[in-house]
């Protein structure tokens, strides 16, 4: 029984992770639970909206990130002015060595295993649209040629939720591709004291990268592998399955009515007044895929329920279309998901 | 074994399914008690209920309840029947409530949902299953069965065990009470009301005859006339069908004092009691009560009683008026001549007043059948004529031989009347033809000349001791004979 190599597996995992914790927590003053989510949402392959007032370091954790890893970071300040281009590349005519001219594509800053989108609300949907491709299939595709992005491709875009003018909500369906949209709050007062404190002096904290850098997109790749591998009861599925649909309001359209699910929450009165649509099926499975990264954290080769409960609301919250009723009360979705979740501890078993 | 894919596996999980069928088991032991118990205490206590309304509410009441409790029960044990099957555990769930109640995180459950799946031999499902083995088997030294087993016995045992008690209880109390010691439905029970039912159909007899307005119908049957067996062939009016009461009534009166009796039998008769002569008891004869109703005008040996009852007849009686009665009889032997029928040519059938009351009592009884009387019957209409015609006053259909020509009754000086209207059925013991007699009633005229004992009478009756069921019939009797 090779016992070692999948505990030592294990413990690679969780050294990684508490030293990238660790390097962060050198230049970022708090936000302890955010950059857990934001590794966790990176090991798991996904994306991670950051929703906060400015000035609050968002910027400075995904930049930090890129150093820790080792990996190249781009850099791309969404404004209205913005084109797809400008974040894909373009095709250009450039002169060759023997005197011919030829178009040559060259990379825009989506070619990055690092990206942050600063204020992704500032552009037009056509150039948000251009990101969605890169987010998703982790491609471009410019004037019909695919071009395929540099794993481990990680985007963390930020929302500015002040200064609405001249903005642009992000669609759903963009919305959806994000793995988790966290909120950046204020830091606390003794946070703040340590960041007036250590950023204004001369002496910076030199971040150690975690991984070398021609094998950190391997040890990453193999590590997102790990993450794969943690092993789910049938009944845990079913759990997240059952969350996923408690989401979606009994009244929604495009309801399925041959559900013959065993395992079923009652819809909550507060989902049927203040959703209109619920979760999609990929918020399962970024909600699987979180759950199994917690589960490798905390040492263990399978998924269980206080996982999938500990990463239901910053997963679902941003999937979650509510009504005009919740706007006009103000209800937030977290409160929503966190509702939810209460219901669904009456069907574990 | 060693080599064979899986044998480690197998090896280091024989421990945990070995824990984990003992846990299930006793699990699903454990659910099958206590939905036992829980569908038996609902169902203990609605047969309770069920007795107790069985007991308190009127038939309709019990009806319209108990279907609905009945239904309540059915559907109850059904839900738990059924919550039963949907409880019972399978490995999955047992090491899923294994896990919940040591708070592996789901280990235990999903190694079992890996090992049910059979990955066991099988290539690896991932390369951390190792891993989840290794926490697993680490972890059985941590737990033991006690840990998650449940009790053997759930306390839902006790309030089972209560309303058992309870039903038991209820139904204890009518099954202890003396009325059902016996089963209703037992041999010995059907004897005992089998034995029981004559008395049974004599008092209920006895009440509905209280309940008629005259109380004289008491004397329909007197004993005087079943002291002794009619001779063969001779009809006996008073002679009541077996399984009546008339015998029975005959015996209470034959248990009045033998001077009661006598004195009575005088002031009906309105003359002295006359013991049979001694000749005739010599002969065999039928006792003189007999002889007034069965009489035989073919029957030499009851000719003389003719003559004796003619003694009977009010004073003025001739000896032809008695040869036309014989010539009556004649007739009607011969098939009956309508114009004697009224011509009062039977005059010593109507001799003895005892004997008119007890016509008039018999004929009190309806009628089941037509009488078929035989052809020397007194009371036999002849043929084309019609019984009663040109009687004497109210009894139209009354045979007026029975009581003599109208015009010689009323040659008595002192006589009362009586007006009774009845009918009688009757049937021989040890013949099958039965007979009525239809007579409607008629009218009883007897010379009172022994009137003059009234007073001694009197004092017979009051220092005789009479029955009360008798006692007002008695002096309404004499009442009538003072009035008149």
């Amino acid at each position: 029984m090779s016992e070692a190599p999948a505990t030592q597996l294990i413990n690679e995992f969780q050294e990684t992770f508490r030293r990238i914790e660790n390097e962060l927590a050198k230049v970022v003053v708090g936000h302890g639970d955010l950059i857990r989510n934001i590794l966790t949402a990176f090991f798991a392959g996904g994306h991670v909206l950051i929703e906060g007032v400015p000035g609050t370091g968002k910027t400075l954790i995904v930049r930090s990130l890129a150093d820790v890893l080792n990996l190249s970071f781009n850099r791309i300040q969404f404004t209205v002015d913005l084109m797809p281009a400008d974040i894909t590349g373009t095709r250009m005519v450039m002169d060759r060595d023997d005197g011919r001219r030829d178009f040559v594509f060259v990379e825009g800053p989506v070619f990055a295993h690092v990206l942050l989108a600063d204020e992704i609300n500032r552009s037009t949907p056509k150039t948000q649209a251009a990101l969605l491709e890169a987010m998703a299939e982790q491609q471009v595709t410019v004037a019909g040629a695919t071009y395929r992005l540099p794993p481990p491709f990680f985007v963390m875009a930020t929302l500015n939720p002040i200064e609405m003018e001249g903005t642009y909500p992000l669609p759903e369906a963009q919305l959806d591709r994000f793995f988790f949209k966290v909120r950046l709050t204020y830091p606390t007062h003794q946070e703040i004291q340590r960041i007036i404190g250590s950023t204004t002096t001369n002496t910076t904290e030199d971040l150690r990268p975690v991984f070398e850098h021609a094998e950190a997109p391997e040890k990453i790749l193999s590590l997102r592998q790990l993450v794969r591998d943690v092993l789910v009861a049938p009944h845990i599925e079913e759990y997240i399955s059952a969350l996923i649909h408690a989401t979606i309001p009994a009244g929604a359209k495009y309801l399925s009515t041959g559900d013959t699910a065993k395992t079923t929450l009652a819809k909550d009165d507060f989902v049927n007044r203040y959703v209109s649509f619920g979760s999609s099926p990929r918020g399962g499975q970024t909600l699987m895929l979180g759950a199994k990264v917690l589960a490798l954290l905390d040492g263990r080769a399978n998924v269980s329920y206080d996982d999938v409960d500990r990463l239901a609301v910053p997963t679902l919250n941003h999937r979650l279309v509510l009504n005009f009723a919740a706007e006009a009360e103000n209800i937030d979705p977290n409160d929503i998901v966190t509702r939810i979740v209460q219901s669904a501890r009456k069907i574990r078993r | 074994m060693v080599g064979v894919p899986g044998t480690e596996e197998r090896v280091a999980l024989a421990e945990v399914e070995e824990r984990l069928r003992r846990v299930r088991s006793r699990i699903n032991w454990y659910g099958l008690q206590r939905n036992f118990y829980i569908s038996g205490t609902i169902i203990a206590l609605g047969v309770a209920l069920l007795i107790v309304c069985a007991f308190s509410l009127p038939p309709l009441w019990f009806t319209v309840f108990s279907w609905p409790v009945l239904l309540a029960l059915v559907f109850a044990l059904l839900f738990f029947l059924r919550r039963t099957v949907s409880e019972w555990l399978d490995l999955n769930l047992a090491a899923r409530h294994i896990d919940t109640k040591l708070a592996l995180k789901e280990r235990f459950s999903t190694l079992v949902a890996q090992l049910t799946s059979g990955v066991i031999g099988k290539p690896q499902p991932s390369q951390l299953w190792p891993h989840l083995l290794r926490e697993n088997t680490t972890l059985l030294s941590h737990w033991t069965t006690k840990q998650v087993l449940p009790h053997r016995i759930p306390w839902h045992i006790l309030p089972f065990f209560l309303a058992s008690l309870i039903a038991l209880f209820i139904l204890a109390v009518p099954l202890m009470s003396s009325r059902s010691d016996a089963s209703p439905f037992s041999l010995d029970n059907l004897q005992q009301v089998l034995g029981e039912l004559p008395e049974r159909a004599t008092q209920a007899f006895e009440r509905q005859m209280s309940l008629l307005p005259e109380p004289s119908d008491q004397w329909g049957k007197s004993s005087l006339y079943n002291q002794e067996q009619p001779p063969p062939g001779a009809m006996r009016l008073e002679e009541a069908p077996p399984g009546e009461t008339r015998p029975q009534e005959a015996r209470s009166l034959a248990s009045l004092p033998e001077a009661l009796q006598q004195k009575i039998r005088q002031a009906l008769q309105g003359l002295p009691d006359k013991a049979p002569k001694p000749q005739e008891q010599k002969e065999g004869t039928p006792g003189k009560e007999d002889r007034r109703l069965a009489l035989k005008p073919s029957d030499k040996t009851k000719t003389p009683d003719a003559v004796t009852e003619a003694k009977n007849l009010p004073p003025g009686t001739t000896e032809q008026q008695i040869q036309g009665n014989r010539r009556g009889q004649g007739n009607d032997k011969k098939g009956g001549n309508p114009t004697n029928i009224g011509s009062g040519t039977q005059t010593p059938a109507q001799g003895s007043g005892i004997q008119q009351l007890e016509r008039a009592q018999l004929d009190r009884k309806p009628p089941k059948g037509a009488f078929q009387p035989s052809p020397d019957s007194p009371q036999m209409p002849s043929s084309g004529g019609e019984a009663g015609a040109g009687g004497p006053g109210a009894g139209s259909g009354t045979d007026p031989r029975l009581y003599g020509e109208q015009s010689i009754l009323n040659d008595g000086s002192k006589s009362f009347q009586l007006a009774l209207e009845t009918t009688h059925e009757k049937t021989h013991k040890g013949e099958e033809s039965e007979t009525e007699d239809k007579d409607e009633g008629g009218i009883i005229e007897k010379s009172t000349g022994g009137l003059s004992q009234q007073q001694s009478l009197d004092d017979t009756i009051r220092k005789s001791r009479i029955p009360a069921e008798y006692e007002d019939i008695v002096k309404r009797v004499f009442t009538r004979g003072e009035s008149r």
